[in-house]
């Protein structure tokens, strides 16, 4: 007999095909892996680099969730605001408008002392609309720690800090309006003119030409403002439409890199289960008839 | 040669035979024996003398056959192989277990492993700014900071379990070892006597041989033979049997670097291959290695949060530095939580060239007042002179924890500290995190105790403000972070383990390949022992028919002439 020849004995071929089973029950396991959990990527070594872009798409959606939140937040705190200064102007219209009558040379005093009742009303109005709250903070009052933006004499008791959300990476925005800037404080604020504007209805109808300029000085303040928030508003929601297809490309990316392609992966496990089965059906043959089973 | 002669040579035949059968039988029946290699028999023809003596001549043919040897089928080239393929695949598969244990711990990439704990927990950060008056904001943070350090934790210490765990099994490795190599040098022993008695050894040798290539793969071995059949067996170059001698390993996890050494002279053994190459490298490098860089991150974390959280600082802008008029500045100052005096600072004119230096000088001998111990907390002023005045405070020694509040009525501290971030409280200059590594990082005890200390507030700003809260949630972007450093880490092991699990598989092939390629050399084929078999039956069957003629030929001879 030949040794040179590439002897085959019954231990080589069953040690063999243990090992070609071994093999293909495991890449069966793993496809099965794959499936169950949905995922291509299990752990950081089926591919390290997908594994950095997955943690780093992982990392950046939740900041943009986040963002999306801040947004949402903000948003609610430039409603507040904008509804309040609707309510302000529509005030400050009848305000004026009641100024405007009291310059009726026609008027007596006593409708005159009527007008500056409604216009102390108005005034008392607007003071709680000045204090308006918003999770428990004075809306107009910056990052006062006091209850309210004014007090009762139209002081301002806030300062003009910025109520700040994060809106983007890097990128901030106020989503408060200050009462100091908007309604200004004491004498000259706007509290302190319709004060004026009640005393010289009652005592002074000769300063009211006055007090309408001051007022209209006000309201052109107030408008600004509004103009102002209602620009913010805006920018918060493109800011949060954008956020939401990037939100969505994220999910879209983080999937790409993560997720199974579930007809490939049903293909595969159909192959390899074929594959897995052939490998069997050899096996039942390696209980080969030697030369025993012919010898008698 | 006399007629008797022709039944020796019936007889040998007839022994022959037999022994070819016995052989043949014995292969068959260890068909399926671990290391057994097939045996054949050597026979040789008997001849007449080979010296014949003076004045005589021979002129007989030959005597019959001798039985001459029992041999093994085995390649010792193929066998060394064997033990270098075996001793490196099971180093690379140990190495691979570690490194799969590491990827299993870190659970990435994941809905619940650390780097979405981070990202939560810059979040939560945001979150405070958007509310920082609110204390669920506040208390929600600190869960999140509770859940990221829990998790430092935990992975440290399974990286230190996992560490001691292989420490162990290398002992016990080294134990089986020590018990393999003894009963290595018995079987030396018992073929060296049989081999002097003449007897058959070959079993005893496949035994050994067997036992050889088990040591292989718990520690890399070279085998080199001996005199008498013996084979010594060399781990790293130092003799682990020689003959009959059989030394012993031990394991030395005394110093930080865990060795196996001789037990005769504590040298060390330090083999790269086999169960223990692959312990050693697990135990002496990987995780020794990930556990320093979870300690990196722990404490990068750490500084990272603590540097701007608890930041103690003000600028002073460049046309606001004439403070001649403000009287004196004051501000509370506390270390290690002990109140001290007000510092106090008398207002000046700081606004030309040197007010920088003037005013650190005040600042430095003001805050020496206060301490009493001069140099304990050392101001710094850089700026000026045009620019804005940069202003900071920080304790001498790292260890000392330096705080910072307001003077109620008193504009000091927003004046030359309004940077710092302060709490609810209005007090800045208080760590978020504490610990000193991965294992005893924590949410500052301070911190749990009251969540209005998280600083989220610029002081100048208000304690409602949270531009502080904001900075430290920016840090999540920090492309020198910890979030970065995780990724890097991550993506190390990554490779390393699929570079592992490359390497075991070409291995693998490596080792099977060599395996059959001995098992083709000593394996036993059943349709050759068959073949063998009929051989030396029809062998057996032809000596005693010839035995049945030189019978009948004497009977005829002796019965049958001559009456």
């Amino acid at each position: 007999m030949a040794v040179s020849d590439f002897r085959i004995t019954q231990r080589t071929l069953s040690s063999e095909v243990m090992s070609n089973l071994q093999r293909s029950l495991g890449k069966l396991q793993q496809i099965q892996e794959q499936m169950s959990s949905g995922k291509v990527l299990n752990r950081p070594s089926d591919s390290p680099t997908a594994a950095v872009s997955s943690l780093a798409f992982r990392s950046q959606l939740t900041r943009s969730q986040q963002y999306q939140r801040n947004i949402s937040d903000g948003i609610g705190w430039l409603g507040i605001a904008d509804s309040t200064l609707q309510s302000v102007v529509s005030s400050m219209q009848r305000v004026r408008q009641l100024a405007v009558n009291g310059t009726d040379g026609a008027m007596s005093s006593q409708d005159r002392s009527a007008l500056a009742e409604e216009v102390d009303q108005l005034r008392a109005g607007l003071v709680t609309l000045a204090n308006t709250t918003y999770q428990n903070r004075p809306l107009f009052g910056g990052n006062t720690t006091s209850a309210t933006a004014y007090d009762a004499n139209g002081v301002y008791q806030g300062d003009a800090g910025g109520v700040t959300r994060t809106i983007a990476p890097g990128v901030q925005l106020d989503v408060n309006v200050t009462g100091g800037a908007v309604f200004g404080s004491g004498a000259s604020g706007l509290f302190g003119t319709l004060q004026q504007l009640s005393d010289d209805l009652r005592t002074n109808p000769a300063n009211l030409q006055g007090d309408l300029t001051a007022i209209d000085g006000h309201m052109t303040t107030i408008l600004s403002a509004l103009g102002d928030v209602g620009a913010r508003y805006r920018r918060l929601e493109t800011t949060k439409n954008s956020l939401d297809t990037n939100v969505t490309g994220l999910q879209q990316s983080l999937s790409e890199v993560e997720d199974v392609d579930l007809p490939q992966v049903i293909m595969q496990l159909q192959t390899q289960q074929v594959a897995y089965q052939a490998a069997l059906a050899a096996t039942s043959k390696v209980i080969q008839p030697s030369l025993v089973d012919f010898l008698k | 040669m006399s007629d008797f002669g022709a039944l020796r040579i019936a007889l040998s035949a007839l022994y022959a035979a037999q022994k070819g059968l016995d052989v043949t039988g014995h292969n068959l029946a260890n068909v399926n024996t671990d290391g057994y290699s097939r045996q054949t028999v050597t026979t040789v023809a008997n001849a007449g003398p080979l010296t014949p003596a003076l004045f005589s001549k021979w002129n007989d043919g030959g005597q019959g056959v001798t039985v001459e040897d029992v041999q093994r089928s085995r390649d010792v080239f193929l066998e060394a192989r064997s033990y270098l393929e075996h001793g490196a695949d099971s180093s690379l598969k140990t190495v691979q277990t570690t490194l799969s244990n590491l990827e299993q711990m870190y659970g990435e990439p994941s809905d619940t492993g650390i780097q979405q704990t981070l990202a939560d927990f810059w979040g939560g950060w945001q979150d405070v700014a958007n509310n920082p008056g609110d204390q669920s904001a506040r208390t929600q943070l600190i869960q999140l900071g509770g859940a990221l350090t829990t998790m430092f934790n935990s992975d440290a210490s399974t990286i230190a379990q996992q560490r001691n765990d292989a420490i162990e099994q290398l002992g016990t490795t080294v134990n089986e070892i020590n018990t393999m190599a003894a009963n290595i040098a018995q079987l030396n022993g018992a073929i060296q006597n049989a081999q002097v008695a003449g007897l058959q050894t070959t079993d005893l040798q496949d035994q050994r041989d067997l036992l050889i290539s088990k040591l292989s793969d718990d520690i890399g071995v070279t085998a080199r033979p001996n005199a008498n059949g013996m084979v010594d067996v060399y781990v790293d170059g130092g003799p682990l049997v020689r003959g009959t001698e059989a030394q012993t390993l031990a394991v030395d996890s005394s110093g930080p670097t865990v060795a196996v050494r001789w037990t005769k002279d504590n040298y060390p053994a330090n083999s790269s291959a086999g169960q223990v190459g692959g312990l050693l490298t697990s135990i002496n490098d990987i995780l020794p290695r990930y556990a320093t860089s979870l300690d990196n991150l722990a404490t990068q974390l750490r500084d990272q949060v603590n540097q701007v959280h608890g930041a103690i600082g003000g600028t002073i802008a460049a046309g606001n530095q004439d403070l001649s008029s403000a009287g004196t500045l004051q501000f509370n100052l506390s270390v290690n939580g002990t109140a001290l005096p007000a510092v106090s600072v008398t207002g000046a004119d700081w606004s030309g060239a040197g007010g920088a230096a003037a005013l650190q000088t005040a600042l430095q001998s003001a805050l020496d007042t206060a301490t009493g111990t001069p140099g304990q907390v050392v101001a710094t002023v850089t700026g000026g002179a045009g620019s804005p005045l940069k202003v900071s405070l920080a304790a001498a020694n790292p260890t000392d924890q330096v705080t910072v509040s307001a003077v109620s009525g008193n504009n000091g501290f927003t004046t030359l500290l309004g940077d710092t971030l302060v709490g609810l409280d209005g007090v800045g200059g208080r760590p978020f995190f504490s610990g000193t590594n991965a294992s005893t990082l924590a949410v500052a005890p301070g911190v749990i105790a009251d969540p209005g200390t998280i600083a989220a507030a610029v002081a100048s700003n208000g304690p409602l403000d949270g531009q502080g809260a904001l900075s430290i949630g920016a840090l999540s972007a920090s492309t020198t972070g910890a979030d970065s450093t995780y990724r890097s880490m991550i993506v190390q092991l990554g490779v390393e383990a699929q570079s592992a699990n490359r390497q075991v598989s070409i291995q693998d092939e490596v080792t099977s390949q060599v395996d059959s390629n001995r098992e083709s050399q000593a394996g036993v084929n059943l349709d050759e022992e068959m073949v063998s078999l009929l051989q030396y039956q029809h062998a057996y069957s032809a000596a005693a028919r010839y035995m049945t003629v030189v019978d009948q030929t004497l009977d005829t001879l002796i019965n049958h002439t001559g009456a």
